[in-house]
């Protein structure tokens, strides 16, 4: 019977998070008239795009035991670079130049890409602790896009038909009335979940965040696969900083500051252990709606920003707490399990 | 290995010819023929204005001696007539200004005339209606027009007339704007005749 | 279990303090952070006054990221607000949310900041930061003397009031060759770091002899390390107008701030959109420019709570 019972709350444990994502979302449809319809849903997908694109990289980066606090200062510094490239284009000499909207999106996700290989690079080759690498970098790439217009916004990022760079604005518009950036949340989680779960490179992600000594004892290079998260997560900050900008049709050297928290918290909420070693692409998708839904359900709930703060601490708080017991008692059935067997 | 190297390689020519086919390279500065767009200039927008303003202040110019004080300013038209009884020269002959008895003025307002170069103030703008606030994009830019007014006047009107010490004790007419902080009322001229 | 019942215990407390449903329907107020008493100003005259004329009222705080901004915007489309005042996050960066919001039909009346398009929000009440700037700069000039040495502490570099402040305050301070400006370091608008750079840069320049700070927050931290640095002779101007800063000015401590006459402006802004939305009545203008008050030691008396009652 006791058995039974562990069992039971076990599958509560596991499914916690989806189960408090449909508690969430009852209690906001009858604390708000307004917020169970089509289109309120819609503009929830649209807001956890953002912060579940760079959750999916934070997931890879915190399975290997580390954590990426650059990704919202890429975000920003993405989006500048890729508005001054439509609005002022590279001047190099007297000439100047203005890259189509492709190449510009390809230009940013290399960025993105660059910043998560020095992340990496510092990590493994130099020696310094995940936390402290990505807090420089984070300052670095906030500076730098503070730099790109000594502080202005780029507000020009429609482009012009005369220079060849129209398009960046449809990130940020719907497609068959579903946003552009929840399109790309999908591709990008789809190809994140095949990576972590069917081939050899997230095996070896797992690997190497559950025990890093015996991964490189199997042969499987530690160092590459830590530089390849972090290029990842900045690949998937670059997506954002572009989407961003598109969504604003400006771009403002002050976004995405302090999103990477998002991130994390949409990880962990998404059983992600900070440990390292486990975790799960559907787990974070459904962490990030838990996040959106308590950002937008408030807001229309018209809770106070200070109110809207501590809930969001107490849920972080309570999930790993949750996340802990669940822990615990996987071991005591364990040991349980092998006492019967005996 | 090879194999690796190989691919990487194919891939940077596929990227940079990618970069190089999708640029447009034009001389610098030239984006205004691509665009249609362009910069805003507050010089050249005040110059145009000019005598418009001019005209518009001194026709709705009131006797600054008949007005109530506390019913002064920001940016009233106002036209003075009267003696002046001192120069005043600040910041190294930067900050101008000359105070001035109206003719046959009994109340104990101060009435200072501001002479350059430099100018405070926005009363020359705020008293014009050639054009408005909503002429503009911002209020950086509607700050700046007022600034291009003021350097206009100082060119084209204080400064030619190279006034110093001299002044003192002669009859001035002047036209302007006016406005008031207590009893200190400051005018920024329009126009300037020394009798 | 227990927790998850906790949690939603707790969400259901904090949600029963918002207030339920009312006949004139919802209005948004969107500002900036309330930790800084301008903005919390914005909401505490304007919830009252909303509430009064009978709309349910949903005070939010965008925190100064534009992106937070939209998704509140979004958010109260979704909700079927009929008005949303907002003080927003940047001249250029707000524009698409107030676009969204007017093509679905929401009047969105502007306060405090402008943004660089017009047409879109039914009014912008703006405060004349570069009128302002340029007033108290003028006051400041004067304080100098017309000459020395002095130090600027920038806001925030990324809002647009930042430079329109600085930029003022230069087009009037820089006409001058004998005013030299040694140090521009940005504090972003908080008052720790104002404190402490002005320490830093009292070390590397103790000729200075005064400081122009983009805001008062910013302005009362420098005063506060001059004070503890035993320099009463350092001219020091802010922006905004906070009861913090008069206090300075009455005893001597600060030249002078501008007021940004921000109860009146929200107030005017709801009064505005209950007039639309009751008779469809469209203000004379859509961007109206309030002007900012010089406060000096002269009349600091008649400020209080950003309210003067003078003239």
């Amino acid at each position: 019977m006791k058995k039974n019972n562990n069992q039971l709350l076990m599958t509560l444990l596991k499914g916690r998070t989806f189960i408090v994502l449909i508690i969430l979302v009852i209690f906001f449809s009858f604390a708000s008239s307004s917020f169970l319809q089509p289109s309120t849903l819609t503009m929830v997908a649209k807001h956890v795009a953002l912060y579940g694109i760079l959750a999916l990289g934070m997931t890879f980066v915190i399975i290997t035991g580390g954590i990426d606090l650059s990704v919202g200062s890429v975000v920003g510094l993405t989006g500048m670079l890729a508005g001054g490239l439509i609005q002022e284009g590279l001047t190099i000499g007297g000439k100047t130049i203005y890259f189509t909207v492709p190449a510009v999106i390809v230009l940013m996700l290399l960025v993105g890409c660059l910043i998560g290989l020095i992340n990496g690079l510092i990590i493994t080759k130099l020696n310094v602790a995940a936390f402290i690498a990505t807090l420089g970098t984070m300052y670095i790439c906030r500076g730098l896009a503070n730099l790109r217009s000594n502080g202005a916004t780029f507000s020009k990022i429609s482009g012009y038909e005369g220079l060849g760079n129209v398009g960046l604005k449809a990130l940020g518009t719907n497609w068959l009335n579903i946003p552009a950036g929840v399109y790309v949340f999908a591709v990008l989680a789809i190809l994140a979940a095949v990576l972590l779960k069917r081939t050899h490179i997230g095996w070896h992600i797992l690997a190497v965040g559950g025990n890093e000594k015996s991964a490189k004892l199997s042969g499987i290079k530690a160092d590459r696969v830590k530089i390849l998260v972090y290029i990842i997560s900045g690949f998937c900050a670059a997506w954002i900083g572009l989407i961003n900008t598109a969504q604003l049709s400006a771009a403002h050297p002050a976004s995405g500051d302090g999103w990477e928290m998002n991130a994390i918290a949409a990880t962990v909420l998404g059983g992600t252990s900070m440990a390292g070693g486990s975790g799960t692409i559907v787990g974070t998708i459904v962490g990030a709606f838990v996040i959106g839904v308590i950002n937008d359900g408030m807001t229309m709930c018209g809770v106070s920003e200070f109110w809207q703060k501590i809930i969001r601490g107490v849920v972080i708080i309570l999930a790993v707490v949750i996340d802990q017991t669940q822990r615990n008692l996987q071991a005591k059935m364990a040991l349980q399990a092998r006492n019967e067997a005996k | 290995m090879n194999k690796k190297k190989i691919i990487c390689i194919a891939l940077a020519v596929v990227l940079v010819v990618f970069l190089a086919l999708s640029a447009k390279v034009i001389d610098k500065g030239t984006e205004g023929q691509y665009t249609g767009e362009v910069a805003f200039d507050a010089n050249a927008s005040s110059s145009g204005d000019w005598e418009s303003v001019v005209s518009e202040i001194t026709g709705k110019a009131q006797d600054i001696a008949a007005l109530d004080v506390a019913a002064i300013g920001p940016g009233t038209a106002v036209s003075i007539k009267g003696t002046v009884s001192e120069f005043v020269s600040k910041a190294g002959g930067k900050k101008n200004s000359i105070t001035v008895v109206p003719e046959g003025y009994s109340g104990d307002a101060v009435f200072t005339v501001q002479l350059g170069s430099i100018y405070s103030g926005t009363d020359v703008r705020d008293a014009q209606t050639v054009k408005g606030f909503a002429d503009f994009t911002n209020q950086t830019e509607w700050s700046q027009y007022a600034k291009a007014l003021n350097s206009q006047l100082d060119e084209l009107v204080v400064a030619p007339l190279a006034i110093d010490e001299g002044i003192q004790g002669k009859t001035v007419q002047i036209v302007g704007a006016a406005s008031a902080s207590g009893k200190e009322v400051t005018v920024t001229p329009v126009a300037i005749t020394i009798e | 279990m227990k927790k998850i019942c906790s949690i939603v215990l707790a969400l259901v407390l904090v949600m029963s303090l918002a207030a339920f449903a009312s006949a004139e329907g919802i209005i948004y107020i969107i500002t900036p952070s309330t930790s800084n008493p301008f903005f919390k100003t914005e909401q505490d005259v304007g919830k009252p006054k909303a509430e009064a004329l009978g709309y349910e009222v949903k005070c939010m705080s965008h925190d100064d990221d534009a992106a937070t901004q939209l998704q509140m915007f979004e958010a109260a489309i979704n909700d079927k607000a009929v008005a949303i005042i907002c003080d927003n996050a940047g001249a250029d960066a707000s524009i698409e949310a107030v676009k969204k919001a007017d093509d679905a039909g929401i009047p969105v009346f502007l306060i405090d900041r402008e943004i660089n398009e017009s047409g879109l929000a039914k009014a912008q009440i703006v405060a004349d930061n570069a009128q302002g700037a340029a007033a108290i700069a003028e006051k400041w000039v004067e304080a100098m003397n017309y000459e020395g040495k002095y130090a600027e502490l920038l806001g925030l570099e990324s809002d647009t009031n930042c430079h329109v402040r600085s930029d003022n305050y230069h087009a009037v301070i820089d006409e001058y060759d004998t005013l030299e400006m040694v140090a521009q370091q940005s504090a972003n608008w908080d008052q720790t770091q104002g404190y402490e750079k002005t320490e830093a840069i009292l070390q590397e320049h103790p000729e200075i002899t005064g400081i122009i700070c983009g805001n008062d927050t910013m302005a009362c931290g420098a005063t506060q390390a001059c004070i503890d640095a035993g320099r009463d002779d350092i001219k020091i101007i802010g922006l905004d107008g906070s009861d913090e800063a008069a206090a300075y000015i009455k005893d001597g401590k600060m030249v002078g701030t501008a007021l940004q006459q921000i109860a009146a402006i929200t107030e005017l802004a709801i009064e505005e959109a209950d007039a639309y939305i009751k008779n469809g009545t469209l203000p004379e203008q859509e961007k109206q420019l309030v002007p900012c008050v010089a406060i000096t030691a002269e009349n600091v008396d008649k400020l209080s709570a950003f309210v003067y009652s003078g003239d």
